[in-house]
């Protein structure tokens, strides 16, 4: 159980800049998800964690002790990797013990921690069995009981579900919250599906070509994005972003204006809106809708009990997502009038992309 | 800072080149002291206390231009190239046929590369006395067929790895357009593997380059290949050891160059083959 | 092309050319050795060339001589095998590490020696270390060491030395393709899990090189059997028979002594040898099919 502070971390390989004055305090006992895209830095951040690779300037600290120059064995942390990486000639339970036979701890102790792993993941009855005959959910949860046996500061785990079809996925998402609940310790989680982030970690840190984009509870993240890659990034289907310009605090663009009642200089910015924010105007209170806005429907994708529907705006494409009960004031290649919340608008600053309200 | 670790590992780094390196200078000594021995005038070759000394090229010129080495090269040569040939020829369809059609399975398979392995004893004998009966003793032709009995398993062996890397899309594209199977291959096929071809070639004409028992038994006279030449060196007099340091450096320097070309196909070739059956 | 009718698929028809070549080449040879090792048959006495049954392999039991080529060439075999193995092993081990910037340069110069012509590292040897001549004892004197390399004691070891420089560099090739090809994964698992380097290297790395290592323990064992080359070069058997290996003594009987008949003999005795090998060499290189 410890917190993880990293310093100014800058991490190169080669010529490239793989990460870029990264600093992050994760919290004892958090559970900390980094998502980004491929290539932000995720991965080679965990990995800085571990100590498989080593900073080209900076600071780790794991509790009180400053592990900058250690290796991953004097570091005290776990690792859970992305394709398993176990031990093939091994049987199941060796695999486990691995670790522990490792630092010498005595047999009797060994059995007893081999044992409980087990038990917490279910997977007793194949300890006698060799990794290859294993199915990959099986040998993913050896993977973890490995990494449990040790007691570790903290967990490390390198998008350990992404080898797995849909549905075991989202329930070894579950087993694993319920797990990291169990054994409160730190754990830093990777993934670049951002639908996992929201639902798993207390702490989201987004991150894209090696910068931290914004850190916070998902929560947070979701409803005030920093600037326009998180926003974009974040929420399925992605949020919709239509240019324009602030003029005396209003928005106007195209066939679109909406007064905001902002202070500050004109300039050109992005308005952002979730698809799940914009509705037929009977189905927002007054207050809160924007001015009603002409678009275009294209086509409608029922998925059940609501429905994606692209829609055409001037030039712009966009998604909205609609209740069923609406859906037949839609016909599709037909214009149709909508009104955006105002209490879920996100404006961003055109050049910088930060977020402005 | 946790100093001491990082030291740890630094002499660990330190040490291990440490040993690559002494390693190098037992590899390369050899070569750097037949080098220089070429050099050596005849007189100080049996002083081994003596290095500093004017170099000469006396025992380069009376071996390339005075004595019969250049014809036991050119033997060495003849005898590679035609072994390479038949070989090829012969195994290229063979090595196809493995490939493509598993033909025999395993055993057959494997007896290739165990015919390869027999001791040049258990065939010395028999050739001889062939030979000798025949009257072709003495022959480019006698050494020729000894050395296909090992060289065309090799390469039979070396090929099959490259032509299971192609795709079998392409003969079949071949004969929808009219080929028939053999044209199939030839036409196709083969140029595919061309650099499979290649390696195999240089691999076959090296081993039967660096033979020297056979050769010392079947062939003699004016029609020596280089190994057996250089083994004609062996009563050592002063005079002999510098151009026998020539000759064996004749031998050995075209081979080293080309190993240094071959060596990524080796990997495939003999690695794979030994590794992933 | 001609396309003929035949009964042959096209398969077959490939192999043709190749079973010809070995059937002339090598199989007619073989039943020809066998042949003429049933026969009292001496090139000095070729009117006189008898039928004797399998005399000639009886009487190799009580054939000294035999038995000590045998047996030189155990211990020749077991111990540069022995010594390659761990040489080359630990040297591949040395050069798998991807951080070396001069590793390419490295291995191409290390795998050099098995290229050479065998008959030339051992003329090279055989100067090199030689008494009078050669410049390795007269360094190790200069340091105070004597050592006579073709001595009685140390001849059999001295050319063993020999074959460990020439051979050495095929294990490394081996050892080096069969370390690319292990999964990296589990090794990074290891460094996280704690295990020291000594560790990793008992408990994972050897257990997943053994296929590995067990071919190429076999391989270069069958031809370590074949060695003649040095033996030819620097000993020619001596000081007297301790380096006679078995295939130079085959070459002695067949072509100084000039009896056919029995190195025929023994060079069957040596195929059966040989052939055991191959034959557990081949177990060990078929995958296993799992229950």
């Amino acid at each position: 159980m410890a917190d993880i502070r990293l310093d100014h971390i800058e991490k190169y390989f080669g010529d490239v800049h793989v990460v870029k004055d990264l600093s992050l305090h994760i919290q004892d006992g958090s559970f900390t998800v980094l998502v980004g895209p491929s290539g932000c830095g995720k991965t080679t951040t965990l990995r800085l964690i571990a100590g498989l690779e080593t900073v080209t300037s900076g600071k780790i600290f794991i509790g009180d002790q400053e592990v900058t120059s250690l290796e991953p064995k004097d570091r005290n942390v776990a690792m859970v990797f992305q394709n398993y990486a176990l031990y093939p000639h091994m049987k199941v339970s060796d695999n486990i013990a691995f670790g522990l036979m490792a630092r010498k701890v005595e047999q009797a102790e060994i059995q007893r921690r081999v044992q409980r792993a087990a038990a917490m993941l279910g997977i007793e009855n194949l300890l006698e069995r060799k990794p290859k005959q294993l199915s990959g959910g099986q040998q993913q949860r050896v993977a973890i009981g490995r990494a449990i046996v040790r007691n570790p500061n903290v967990f490390l785990f390198d998008e350990p579900l992404s080898n797995l079809d849909a549905k075991l996925r989202v329930e070894m998402r579950t087993e694993l919250l319920k797990l990291h609940r169990e054994l409160k310790a730190t754990a830093v989680y990777v993934t670049h599906d951002q639908e996992e982030a929201m639902t798993m970690g207390d702490q989201i840190v987004v991150m894209e070509s090696g910068v931290i984009q914004q850190q916070g509870a998902p929560r947070e993240i979701y409803f005030h994005p920093r600037n326009l890659f998180v926003a974009g990034f974040i929420g399925s289907p992605a949020m919709n972003m239509i240019d324009g310009r602030l003029e005396n605090g209003d928005f106007i663009s195209t066939h679109v204006r909406i007064p905001m009642g902002l202070s500050g200089p004109d300039r050109e910015v992005v308005l952002g809106v979730r698809p799940e924010d914009i509705h037929l105007p009977q189905a927002l209170r007054q207050e809160r809708a924007t001015p009603p806005i002409t678009a275009q429907v294209e086509v409608i994708e029922l998925l059940g009990s609501r429905a994606i529907v692209p829609l055409r705006l001037s030039n712009q494409a966009m998604k909205a997502v609609i209740d069923e009960r609406f859906l037949n004031q839609l016909t599709e290649g037909e214009s149709v009038q909508l009104v955006f919340d105002r209490e879920r608008l996100h404006l961003f600053d055109a050049d910088s992309g930060e977020r402005i309200a | 800072m946790n100093g001491t670790r990082y030291w740890r590992r630094a002499l660990g780094d330190w040490g291990g080149t440490l040993i690559l390196v002494i390693a190098l200078i037992v590899v390369l000594f050899p070569y750097t002291w037949i080098f220089l021995t070429s050099l050596k005038p005849t007189a100080l070759v049996a002083k081994p206390d003596v290095w500093l000394f004017s170099p000469t090229w006396e025992n380069w010129r009376e071996v390339l231009l005075e004595s019969d080495v250049p014809r036991y090269l050119l033997n060495s040569v003849i005898v590679g190239l035609s072994t390479v040939l038949i070989a090829l020829t012969v195994a290229a369809p063979a090595s196809y046929s493995f490939s493509r059609f598993k033909t025999g399975g395993g055993p057959v398979r494997f007896s290739i590369l165990a015919a390869e392995m027999l001791p040049p004893a258990v065939l010395i004998v028999p050739l001889f006395l062939l030979m000798f009966n025949l009257e072709l003793l003495d022959t480019h032709l006698a050494l020729i067929a000894a050395h296909l009995t090992f060289v065309t398993p090799v390469i039979t062996w070396f090929l099959i790895g490259f032509f299971d890397e192609v795709p079998k899309e392409l003969e079949e594209q071949a004969m929808v357009d009219g080929y028939t199977q053999f044209q199939a291959f030839y036409k196709v096929v083969l140029p595919t593997v061309r650099p499979g071809l290649a390696a195999a070639a240089i691999f076959g004409f090296v081993l039967s380059w660096n033979d020297m028992f056979y050769a010392l038994i079947l062939s003699g006279g004016n029609n020596k290949t280089l190994p057996v030449a250089i083994a004609g060196f062996w009563t050592f007099r002063g005079i002999e050891m510098g151009k026998m340091a020539v000759a064996i450096l004749i031998a050995i320097v075209p081979v080293l160059i080309v190993s240094f070309f071959i060596q990524k196909y080796l990997v495939k070739g003999l690695g794979g083959g030994a590794v992933k059956y | 092309m001609v396309t003929r009718r035949s009964f042959f698929p096209f398969s077959v028809r490939l192999i043709v050319p190749l079973a010809l070549a070995l059937l002339v080449v090598l199989v007619y040879p073989l039943l020809f050795s066998f042949w003429v090792s049933l026969h009292d048959y001496s090139l000095t006495a070729l009117e006189d060339i008898r039928f004797v049954g399998l005399r000639n392999y009886i009487e190799l039991g009580s054939n000294p001589s035999f038995w000590n080529a045998l047996r030189n060439t155990l211990v020749f075999v077991f111990g540069a095998v022995l010594l390659e193995t761990i040489l080359g092993f630990s040297l591949a081990l040395l050069l798998h590490r991807p951080g070396h910037r001069f590793t390419n340069v490295f291995r191409s110069v290390l795998l050099t020696p098995m290229f050479i012509t065998p008959i030339a590292v051992g003329l090279m040897f055989r100067f090199l270390l030689n008494q009078q001549l050669g410049v390795i004892p007269y360094l190790l004197g200069s340091l105070g060491i004597q050592i006579n390399f073709f001595g009685s004691q140390l001849a059999l070891f001295s050319l063993i030395l020999i074959d460990v420089w020439q051979w050495t560099p095929f294990m490394l090739l081996l050892f080096l393709a069969g370390l690319e090809s292990l999964p990296a994964a589990p090794f990074e698992a290891a460094r996280v899990d704690g295990a020291s380097w000594g560790f990793t290297l008992r408990k994972v790395t050897l257990p997943l090189m053994k296929p590995v290592i067990l071919v190429a323990l076999i391989i270069r064992g069958l031809d370590a059997f074949k060695v003649f080359e040095y033996v030819y070069a620097i000993t020619r058997g001596g000081p007297g028979d301790s380096t006679e290996t078995i295939l130079y003594y085959i070459y002695k009987v067949a072509f100084r002594f000039f009896r056919m008949g029995e190195a025929a003999a023994m060079a069957y005795v040596l195929i059966l040898i040989t052939m055991v090998l191959v034959i557990i060499l081949y177990r060990l290189m078929t995958p296993k099919e799992e229950a």
